[in-house]
């Protein structure tokens, strides 16, 4: 339960009381009064949502937005992993090789129009689902896995849990993921969803990300990111 | 700042400030109360429109009470 809602709830357990005792043994209107108004601030502090749009809201238009980028994929007929480079306008952005896998760009200025060139290397340049969550101040003042939680467990509720081991590479597990979009060309370029955010937070605070690899074991899954330094 | 958390300040703050008032007055009606507390819903629930997890039950039942208290004070009238 929420912090907030545990407050009404706490504040309803006492004013009942406080009203009937009020009322009854005390005979004092007032405090009576005080006591209704306490159940009635009680009542609407538990009436209120603690966020302003719900995680399954927020979590089904970042999945219709993998929808379309599976219909641009399909167009282009890519199925390249692409690489997530931040922009110097703070967004993160995927770069797909067209032909041959040259590496990340180096980017030193925002990608115009839809195939970034750059050393005779043609890039296709898509805006991944969480280009720009990643802007938030939640996300962009705060370490790697505050911001993973912040973004994954408690804005999009996509996993219940999630754990991140740094060895070289990055392993985020996560537990019970309740995301399951299948668009096959979006998960062999962008990766899934939670991988895509995963990168594109690594590439935001970290440098050049890749996901290198995901394993499923069950509702579980295991992304492996590889950053590929700035 | 979030109108949903502001609908909560502003509402507690009125019922802070309608208990001492009325009672400083003197009053000494539940009923007089509560027709406040549910006229300062109302207002606070107008000028904010807050979000709601629900459908919003205590407006109907504060406004059912209010109904019910302005029915006894008719037919109080309507008696004597």
């Amino acid at each position: 339960m929420e912090k907030l809602h545990l407050f009404g709830a706490g504040l309803l357990s006492f004013s009942i009381p406080f009203t009937a005792v009020s009322l009854l043994i005390l005979e004092n209107i007032p405090l009576t009064a005080l006591g209704i108004g306490l159940i009635i601030l009680a009542a609407s502090i538990l009436l209120t949502p603690t966020r302003s749009v719900p995680p399954q809201a927020v979590r089904a238009m970042l999945e219709s937005s993998i929808l379309s980028l599976e219909e641009i994929l399909e167009e282009f007929e890519i199925s390249k992993r692409g690489y997530y480079v931040r922009a110097p306008d703070g967004r993160v952005y995927l770069y797909v090789p067209l032909r041959e896998d040259a590496g990340p760009p180096s980017c030193r200025e925002e990608p115009v129009g839809l195939v970034h060139r750059e050393s005779g290397v043609e890039y296709l340049v898509l805006v991944p689902p969480a280009a720009e969550l990643v802007k938030s101040p939640e996300v962009s003042g705060t370490g790697f896995e505050p911001a993973l939680t912040y973004v994954l467990i408690d804005l999009l509720e996509a996993a219940d849990s999630l754990e991140v081991v740094t060895d070289g590479f990055i392993t985020v597990k996560l537990r019970n993921v309740k995301s399951h979009v299948s668009a096959g060309r979006f998960k062999a370029v962008f990766g899934s969803l939670e991988a895509s955010i995963a990168a594109c937070i690594a590439a935001s605070l970290l440098g050049p990300t890749r996901v290198a690899e995901e394993l499923e074991e069950g509702d579980d899954k295991t992304i492996i990111l590889e950053v590929l330094g700035g | 700042m979030n109108k949903n958390l502001l609908f909560n300040l502003v509402l507690g703050a009125m019922i802070a400030a309608t208990v001492p008032s009325l009672a400083a007055l003197g009053e000494s009606r539940l009923d007089a109360y509560v027709s406040m507390f549910t006229l300062e819903y109302f207002v606070a629930l107008a000028v904010l429109r807050p979000r709601r997890r629900m459908r919003d039950v205590l407006a109907w039942i504060l406004l059912a009470i209010f109904f019910t208290i302005v029915g006894f004070r008719i037919m109080e009238i309507l008696a004597s």
